[in-house]
């Protein structure tokens, strides 16, 4: 008994230590980037230093918002974001409710192109669309992403309300249909109110999708005052002859920070809607 | 199963058009709800994946004579790309990639996290799932800034360089190791989670027969979780596979400068954006398009297979 004991004890003494370890392992490059945005030209010039900065200053900052106009990337990723994410939500709901209600027949064969279409190399889709957007002279413009984004957070979209949709009862709809409202009214004012949680973690992840994308915004955003922020952070803090991590990580702090506050407050959303999507399928 | 949710066959009661379509709404009425979503991506998504295809075969680029007047090339890019030894390569670094960060790596980490968190306290489980999500849910570029950083090379040193003491560029003399360590640590969130989800699925009941019988850990695992689970798991397995075979992240930690960490979608857009060559890089997207078909049927041929 007591060697069980003791036995039990090492062995969760080792899987504390190596929960320790991840966390370390995880927290580790947020704290260093943080601490380097903290510090001053003059400090990073030194080149090594030890793993607390001896300066902490909001100089970077200060560059980052002034001199490298960090305001308009972070504004334009919200805006097309925000875009996104209405007009993926509103087709998604349309769409979810069409196949859990209305057709549920075609829910199999569409639910499967759509979780194809997922899965479809970003890259290989990156020429195609910069041919078509530059004959139709949407290159640098803002509707080229939303169109773009728009074809990766729409089935997201739809596969998390279709699981959501399908997890509420139907007995309220049918009451409404009772009362004779029409099929639009049992969707708004019945059915969504309901789903209200489910659709905020969609709108949560379209976004994240939409705010985190590099290699769209890289292809078809040419000039700097269109940069969304994750293609501005790549051009900044470069000089002839330094680059000023401090001011790059700045702009990794700044960007990072809406995500930070949307993971904190939807965590157990998230993490729920991503897994009910996975199990169902 | 759409029938099971309608005992009374439509057929039963032609009167009443309430039962006879449940939402009261004809079949236009239906198509119209769903023609916008699918529309949207019918467009923006099938007619760019043919064009994939069509451009494959022809010698188009995005300057000079062959901009205006491409002319039709047959295979000649397939087999240009199958004889570029550079192409081979990053087939191999991508292969690499893939099974060391997510098949073996994000799965079998994730899922080792999940099953010993089981029982973990809160106050110790919720802090690493926030820890691992954000590193899964932040920017490619983000991360890409921070993991430069972390494998920064000498003179300016990098995390690793500082805390281990050393001089090492690490990113040139270890491509495949770093970016596999670099894509453990960003994708393990979603496996862990994955895994939890289904852990949370399987009735108590049945791991404390199997304790009470004498199954050790591995025991239980092997008799009782596995096959319960079997099919998250696998589903779990195709889209890290997939998310990892597609990801086009390291390039934000390499710039794609790297020849040692340059992965398939990298080496692409390197032919296709920088050289123009757009012919050539819709050939490599066709057949990387094909290497992800037959990882999704290979794992579909499994789990059939398994299913019985």
């Amino acid at each position: 008994m007591i060697a069980v004991k003791a036995r039990r004890a090492t062995g969760n003494g080792f899987f504390y230590f190596a929960v320790l370890l991840i966390i370390v392992f995880s927290l580790f490059p947020f704290y260093w980037v943080l601490a380097t945005s903290f510090e001053n030209n003059q400090e990073l010039s030194l080149g090594t230093r030890g793993l607390w900065p001896a300066v902490w200053t909001l100089q970077s900052y200060v560059t980052l918002f002034h001199q490298d106009n960090f305001l308009i990337p972070i504004a334009n990723s919200a805006l097309v974001a925000a875009c996104t994410t209405v007009i993926s939500l509103f087709a998604g709901v349309l769409t979810a409710y069409a196949l859990v209600r209305l057709v549920p027949r075609a829910r199999v064969a569409v639910l499967s192109f759509i979780l194809a279409t997922a899965f479809f190399p970003v890259i290989a889709m990156v020429g195609p669309l910069f041919f078509a957007y530059k004959d139709l002279d949407l290159l640098n413009n803002y509707l080229a992403l939303i169109v773009t984004y728009l074809i990766y957070a729409l089935p997201i979209g739809v596969w998390m309300l279709v699981s959501i949709f399908s997890q509420i009862p139907k007995d309220l709809e049918e009451a409404g249909m009772v009362d004779g409202a029409t099929t639009r009214q049992i969707l708004w004012r019945i059915l969504l109110p309901l789903a209200v949680p489910g659709v905020f973690t969609a709108a949560i992840l379209s976004f994240i999708l939409c705010w985190n994308d590099f290699v769209f915004a890289l292809s078809f955003m040419t000039s700097p005052d269109r940069y969304t922020a994750p293609l501005a952070i790549v051009n900044l803090g470069q000089s002839q002859y330094q680059v000023f991590y401090n001011i790059i990580d700045a702009g990794v702090v700044v960007t990072t920070i809406p995500i930070v506050v949307l993971v904190l407050l939807a965590q157990r959303r998230i993490v729920a809607g991503l897994s009910a999507g996975s199990l169902k399928g | 199963m759409a029938q099971a949710t309608s005992p009374i066959p439509e057929t039963a009661l032609p009167s009443a058009g309430l039962t006879a379509n449940p939402a009261g709404l004809s079949r236009p009425g239906a198509l119209a709800f769903i023609t916008p979503g699918l529309i949207l991506i019918v467009v923006f998504l099938a007619v760019p994946a043919a064009w994939t295809l069509y451009l494959g075969v022809t010698n188009y680029a995005l300057f000079g004579p062959q901009a205006s007047h491409p002319s039709f090339v047959g295979l000649a890019n397939y087999a240009q790309a199958l004889h570029d030894p550079l192409f081979l390569s990053a087939v191999v670094v991508t292969v690499a990639y893939v099974f060391g960060s997510a098949v073996v790596g994000q799965m079998v980490l994730g899922f080792a996290l999940a099953w010993k968190l089981r029982q973990a306290p809160a106050w110790m489980r919720q802090p690493i799932e926030t820890l691992v999500l954000f590193a899964w849910i932040i920017p490619a570029a983000v991360v890409g800034f921070l993991w430069a950083t972390f494998y920064g090379p000498p003179p300016q040193t990098g995390t690793l360089n500082t805390v281990l003491h050393t001089q090492v560029n690490w990113l040139y003399q270890f491509p495949i190791p770093a970016l596999i360590v670099f894509n453990i640590w960003r994708g393990t969130a979603f496996s862990m989670l994955l895994s939890g989800a289904a852990l949370n699925t399987l009735p108590p009941s049945y791991l404390e027969t199997a304790r009470l019988a004498g199954a050790s850990g591995w025991q239980q695992l092997r008799d009782v979780v596995f096959p319960s689970i079997r099919g998250t798991l696998l589903t779990n397995l195709l889209l890290i596979t997939l998310w990892t075979f597609n990801d086009f992240t390291p390039f934000n930690l390499t710039g794609g400068a790297i020849p040692g960490a340059t992965t398939l979608p990298i080496y692409i857009y390197h032919e296709a954006f920088e050289f123009s060559l757009f012919g050539l890089g819709s050939a490599m997207s066709t057949i990387m398009l094909l290497i992800n078909l037959i990882i999704a049927l290979g794992y579909l041929w499994v789990l059939r297979r398994t299913a019985r």
